[in-house]
């Protein structure tokens, strides 16, 4: 990755993130009740997989085929993990974040008010 | 086993229907099963009717989003349709006198006729691909089923224009046989003039349905 590259989106990370922290069980139902839980953000499942379609052409992540269940009406769950490229991106994009917010004072008390 | 399968509850088929249709095949599974496992979770919370309303808001949005990528050519198809129909409804209305363009008689002369014309023609298999073809055109079809749809929506097209045609003489003897009774003869011409109408709007939207699977078999085949 060049330096040159863009950085993450707040989406984009939010959902490698959420494949890390999910590991070997991070799949579309997980990946999206994890972000509405954690963020309280309640997004669509066709955003979801837009983005994360996105990402694993992007190499940052890859997919396999579980397994089917009853619940899922006999259909197969869809795995992601984050690739090391994946991480890479992420470490850099937080790195970003942390240089730009360095000597940055703000009033946190007048955001909450 | 049996019985703890039938007690599984399913998500609402139109919804599910319209998803698969809207969503690239690649992810038609996991979504749909992805899908069908947060349902489950959110009835058995004894919230069916929240469950299915928020399958509903998720398949509808999630379908929207992907319908413009995966079925343009079908949705354009749509748009044009009912681009022709408003802006028919909008001469007719501007003509001041709406009721005049509708005639029960020309209806029943030009659809059902066109229509059996067409199966009689081609097949009832051959009809039906065509307008699964139309609806779903990410599909690949052969070349023989392409030609095939496209000769439905030519004979479809054509039947109209002969019926309203014929309608139109039919309607001219009337008149001829009407000559000194004002309210007859215009009742004829109205039969006349909107049977053709009728016929040539059909062969209208046959004609872009033509087109359009032209289209597609030109793009693959």
């Amino acid at each position: 990755m060049t330096n040159k590259e863009k950085y993450l989106g707040e989406f984009e990370q939010f959902l490698l993130l959420s494949t890390l922290k999910l590991g070997d069980n991070a799949y579309g139902s997980t990946i999206r009740q994890l972000l509405a839980d954690t963020i309280q953000r309640d997004v669509t499942i066709g955003a979801l997989y837009t983005t994360l379609d996105r990402l694993e052409k992007k190499g940052l992540l890859e997919s396999k085929m579980g397994e089917a269940t009853p619940e899922r009406g006999g259909r197969a769950k869809k795995y992601f993990k984050v690739t090391a490229k994946g991480e890479y991106a992420l470490k850099r994009s937080k790195q970003a974040l942390t240089s730009m917010w360095e000597n940055v004072t703000i009033n946190l008390g007048a955001c909450e008010q | 086993m049996k019985n703890a399968q039938t007690a599984i509850p399913h998500p609402p088929k139109a919804a599910s229907l319209f998803l698969a249709w809207a969503l690239p095949d690649s992810i038609v599974e996991p979504v749909l099963g992805d899908l069908s496992e947060e349902y489950i979770q959110r009835i058995s919370n004894n919230k069916l009717i929240a469950a299915k309303t928020w399958y509903w808001r998720q398949a509808v949005k999630s379908g929207i989003q992907f319908m413009f990528k995966t079925q343009r050519g079908f949705v354009m198809f749509i748009f044009s349709i009912i681009l022709f129909v408003a802006m028919t409804m909008l001469l007719v209305a501007l003509s001041g006198v709406t009721s005049t363009f509708i005639d029960v008689q020309s209806i029943i002369g030009i659809f059902p006729p066109a229509i059996a014309f067409t199966y009689a023609a081609t097949s009832k298999k051959s009809v039906h691909k065509a307008f699964s073809i139309l609806i779903n055109n990410t599909v690949s079809q052969s070349e023989e089923s392409y030609l095939l749809s496209r000769r439905v929506f030519i004979v479809l097209g054509n039947s109209g224009v002969i019926l309203g045609l014929f309608i139109t003489l039919i309607g001219l003897t009337a008149m001829g046989a009407n000559m000194t009774d004002l309210s007859s003869f215009g009742t004829a011409f109205s039969f006349s003039i909107l049977g053709l109408m009728y016929g040539i709007a059909l062969k209208m939207v046959c004609y872009v349905a033509e087109k359009k699977i032209q289209t597609l078999s030109e793009t693959e085949c």
